[in-house]
């Protein structure tokens, strides 16, 4: 208890630098100096400080969205076993309560969208959606390995309670969980080559243009949850690749927090190294992470390494 | 005591029927009809405990007052009323009466009648053009599945047992009425044209009852086959499969909002089938646990079902009265005109979708859990059928996102695109989906209290009732989240800043107008084209041309595939036969009697030589 909440504390702390990580990372690539590896949570100290605009097409829909939002990434958070420690609140069950945050999140961001009335927005949310039903397939897959490996299905069991030679008892379908797991990432985060936060043209990009109409506070919000979505994304890869149980608890956290920054720099230089893909594109790199997993699942059932 | 509620109805149903000249009185005795017949189906419910037919009653019970009120300001100025509240309350009568009847001829019968009568029902704006079509497909499916059942019984009484074609052909039967893949023609084409009320209860309760009948007739008639229990598991597994995810492909593509509403049924009663294929599949291997969490799904999905799907057929008939159109694409913007219904669908979306914290979710989650107990367990039968269940359930319940954003965001969301009138929104209309979606809310409170009751006794649903409970929690402390982030923003970020509202900010365009805004069948359309292998979707495009184009236009939709590539070709064939039989019908008396004598010779020649 007393290791996860500092682990908890941890994450809602560090979760924006991953941002500044990235940005360097891409800095660096690009020959420039960019901008400070604490940048996000200035932008969000700047953005908690204003007022807000609302458009006056939108609803309480849209006012509700980033704070529903925030709260479902929050809860998702929590109920991962963070620095390796099991997770206080977790219960038989929570990986799908976990699956179905995320999913509660994007409804809303997606309808938050819709209320704007632009079409930017509505854009961007038909591309979301069209993504997202792919990457929550290859997502459920990745719970299915896992409970079996550990013939659980409480996320901290999951992803902590397996038994530590797994690398070697299912080596081959442990790198395939791994590669599809890091698609679900780049799609879940919206990073390239699915999305291009930072493109100057609205047209191409999905996360940022269903947040258009954002301002204040609610931006902060949403920023601080894609933040904390990254940390989730690498605490679940650092959980998945690295067994628990080999080291101390603080060791743990240490071994976790370095894991999601070298994911982070990993992040950045694919971001440097690739362009983003044409959109008709995503779609094919989505199905090859789900039919990766799925070959991940077969072989494990075929080869063993079954708890 | 229990019994008394289906009578009240009945009686409800044929003073309403007397009094069909005057219209008010018809609505007074079919509103107090049904909500006596629900008060008393309620009361006996808790004092006889009949168990698993309490839960086939309990939506009828839940819907029909609400639907009752619901009509009061829907079918006015349609019609005659009192045909309407008559057939009301003998619909209902009929469906609270099935669960507790247990001979199969008198259920038959009783089976038939609500055919009818809901048929009358659907009916019930006869004067439209397009409503020729859909009552010929509800009449022909209603009697084709009573035709199949009468076969069923015979095929059972017969002294050796006809074994897996029976089974089948029951199954064919009840699966006519709960939507099974191909046997659910008639849904997309019925719910849009009925009255929305009678949409609510068709789909929240009636179809349920196809269930009732395969656990109740079906079931009990196979024990004779080689292994019953892993044979309907995998037949009601692999059809709630192929029902759910196709049924929830099918709606995101549609433009009608109740057709959309009617396919998101199917692909609950797919769900249902899952479930009910875990139940038996987790007793053929002994694993309790699983046969646990399925049975709990199997009941928390029906009940949700019945309350969320009610809600959302309630709010479109309040769209539809006040625009006038069903048309996702025309409206839009109808939050700002109908707050109260737009708020409830929703929620009520957000439910059916299967997010938590709402009971969506729990029935989901129980599935889930019987599918990951099979996914851990030793058996390989198990294992396959649990991956196979969750991955289904996960992709269904994405694409289930996808259309009910298309729902909400289209009707509700944004500017108005085509609506210049739209009329009010009335409180016999909205005050019965807000309790039916408070029911739903607070149903998640519920759940661990009444299932910490009924399981009490019962060892290893310990576990179940522990995650309800957990459930429980993680809602409120959800709900306590929200409300802090918002209230936090509310009153001390913004507070004294300057917050101001303006036009949409549409990335520096002067001009935006509703008209350039997505519409519900442009959010979709990237993923139609994905699954478009499986839609095949008609498209009617006429491009611009010339350099100055004046004219261009773009129209998709999305007509049921089982009828284009099954039915259609299925009834040509026949039709072309028939035409061919035909030329013995040449209306010439002494054909006939030649015909006849012809086949009587056959016939003794027959009769002699064997």
């Amino acid at each position: 208890m007393k290791y996860f909440i500092v682990n908890a504390l941890l994450a809602l702390i560090l979760a924006p630098v991953l941002f500044g990580v990235i940005n360097k990372v891409k800095a660096f690539f690009a020959g420039r100096k960019g901008p400070r590896i604490m940048q996000t949570w200035y932008d969000i100290f700047k953005l908690l400080r204003k007022g807000t605009v609302y458009s006056t097409s939108s609803t309480w829909i849209f006012r509700i969205a980033p704070v529903g939002t925030l709260a479902a990434c929050l809860m998702a958070l929590l109920f991962l076993p963070l620095g390796y420690a099991h997770s206080p609140l977790g219960f038989q069950g929570d990986a799908l309560l976990f699956l179905y945050l995320l999913g509660l999140g994007r409804m809303l961001t997606v309808l938050g969208a819709l209320d704007t009335a632009s079409s930017f927005e509505g854009m961007g949310a038909a591309r979301e959606l069209q993504f997202s039903v792919i990457s929550e397939g290859t997502l459920l897959l990745l719970l299915a390995f896992l409970a079996i490996q550990s013939g659980s299905c409480e996320l901290s069991v999951m992803l902590c309670g397996r038994p530590c030679d797994f690398w070697g008892a299912s080596a081959p379908s442990m790198v395939l969980s791994a590669v599809a797991l890091y698609v679900v990432l780049l799609t879940e985060c919206c990073r390239v080559p699915v999305d291009d936060p930072e493109t100057h043209l609205e047209l191409t990009m999905i996360h940022e243009a269903m947040i258009l109409d954002n301002s204040g506070p609610d931006l902060a919000f949403i920023h601080y949850g894609a933040g904390l979505k990254l940390w989730i994304f690498g605490s679940i890869f650092a959980a998945l690749v690295i067994p628990a149980g080999a080291f101390s608890p603080w060791m743990g956290t240490l071994v976790m927090t370095g894991i999601c920054f070298i994911l982070a720099v990993a992040v950045g230089i694919t971001e440097s190294m690739m362009a983003r893909y044409r959109f008709l594109k995503v779609p094919q790199m989505l199905m090859g992470g789900f039919c990766i997993e799925f070959g991940a699942l077969a072989l494990l059932l075929l080869l063993g390494g079954v708890k | 005591m229990i019994y008394w509620s289906a009578g009240i109805a009945a009686i409800a149903g044929v003073l309403a029927l007397l009094c069909c000249r005057r219209g008010n009185l018809a609505g007074a005795v079919g509103v107090a009809g049904t909500v006596i017949a629900a008060v008393t189906g309620l009361a006996g419910i808790c004092i006889s405990q009949p168990g698993l037919s309490a839960l086939f009653m309990l939506p009828t019970l839940i819907l029909a007052p609400a639907g009752a009120f619901h009509s009061l300001a829907y079918i006015k100025g349609h019609g005659n009323p009192g045909i309407y509240w008559g057939f009301f309350n003998l619909t209902a009568a009929t469906m609270l009466a099935l669960p507790l009847i247990s001979d199969f001829v008198p259920f038959l019968i009783v089976w038939e009648l609500m055919g009818i009568f809901s048929f009358v029902l659907v009916m019930f704006n006869y004067k439209a053009e397009e409503l020729k079509r859909v009552a010929w497909i509800y009449l022909l499916a209603c009697e084709a599945g009573g035709l199949l059942l009468m076969l069923f019984w015979a095929l059972a009484h017969k002294a050796e047992g006809s074994g897996y074609l029976l089974v089948v052909i029951g199954m064919a039967g009840f699966g006519l009425k709960a939507g099974f893949p191909l046997l659910h023609l008639w849904l997309p084409e019925a719910h849009p044209a009925a009255p929305a009320p009678v949409s609510a209860i068709m789909s929240g309760a009636m179809i349920n009852l196809g269930f009732w009948g395969i656990l109740n007739f079906v079931f009990p008639e196979a024990v004779l086959l080689h292994s019953p229990l892993a044979f309907f598991g995998w037949t009601l597994l692999i059809l709630g499969c192929i029902g759910s995810l196709g049924g929830i492909i099918f709606a995101f593509a549609q433009d009608n909002l109740k057709r959309l509403l009617a396919y998101s049924s199917i692909e609950n009663m797919g769900i249902i089938s899952m479930a009910l294929g875990s139940v038996f599949l987790a007793a053929h291997s002994q694993h309790t646990e699983m046969l646990i969490f399925a049975g709990l799904g199997f009941v928390f999905h029906i009940i949700n079902h019945a309350l969320l799907k009610g809600t959302l057929f309630l709010g479109a008939g309040q769209v539809y009265c006040s625009t006038g159109t069903l048309s996702i694409d025309k409206m839009g913007g109808m939050m700002k005109k109908t707050p109260v219904t737009g708020s409830c669908f929703t929620l009520a979306s957000l439910g059916i979708s299967g997010l938590p914290p709402f009971n969506g979710f729990i029935g989901e989650l129980m599935i889930y859990l019987a599918a990951f107990a099979g996914i851990c367990s030793n058996s390989m039968m198990l294992r396959g059928a649990g991956i196979l269940c969750a991955l289904v359930l996960s992709l269904t319940g994405a694409c289930a996102v996808v259309a009910f954003a298309k729902a909400v965001g289209g009707t509700f969301l944004g500017e108005s695109r085509q609506i210049s009138e739209c009329g009010k929104e009335s409180p016999w209309m909205y005050v019965p989906m807000i309790v039916l979606l408070t029911l739903a809310v607070l149903s998640v409170f519920a759940a661990p209290l009444i299932f910490g009751f009924l399981l009490k006794d019962i060892a290893v649903a310990k576990n179940a009732v522990e995650i309800l409970w957990m459930t429980a929690i993680f809602s409120a402390v959800f709900y306590a989240l929200c409300a802090w982030i918002f209230f936090w923003r509310r009153y001390v970020l913004v507070r004294g800043k300057e917050n101001l509202s303006g036009p949409t900010w549409d990335c520096g365009y002067a001009k935006p107008s509703a008209r350039m805004e997505y519409t519900g069948s442009a959010v979709v359309q990237a993923l139609a084209d994905l699954f478009n292998g499986f839609l095949r979707i008609r498209r009617k495009v006429e491009p611009p041309k010339g350099l100055f184009p004046e004219k261009a236009s773009f129209e998709w939709e999305a007509p049921d595939g089982s009828e284009r590539f099954f039915w259609a070709p299925l009834f040509k064939f026949f039709a072309g036969i028939s035409d061919r039989v035909h030329k013995f019908q040449s209306g010439y008396l002494h054909m006939y009697v030649l015909i006849m004598t012809i086949a009587l010779i056959a016939m003794i020649v027959w009769a002699i030589l064997c």
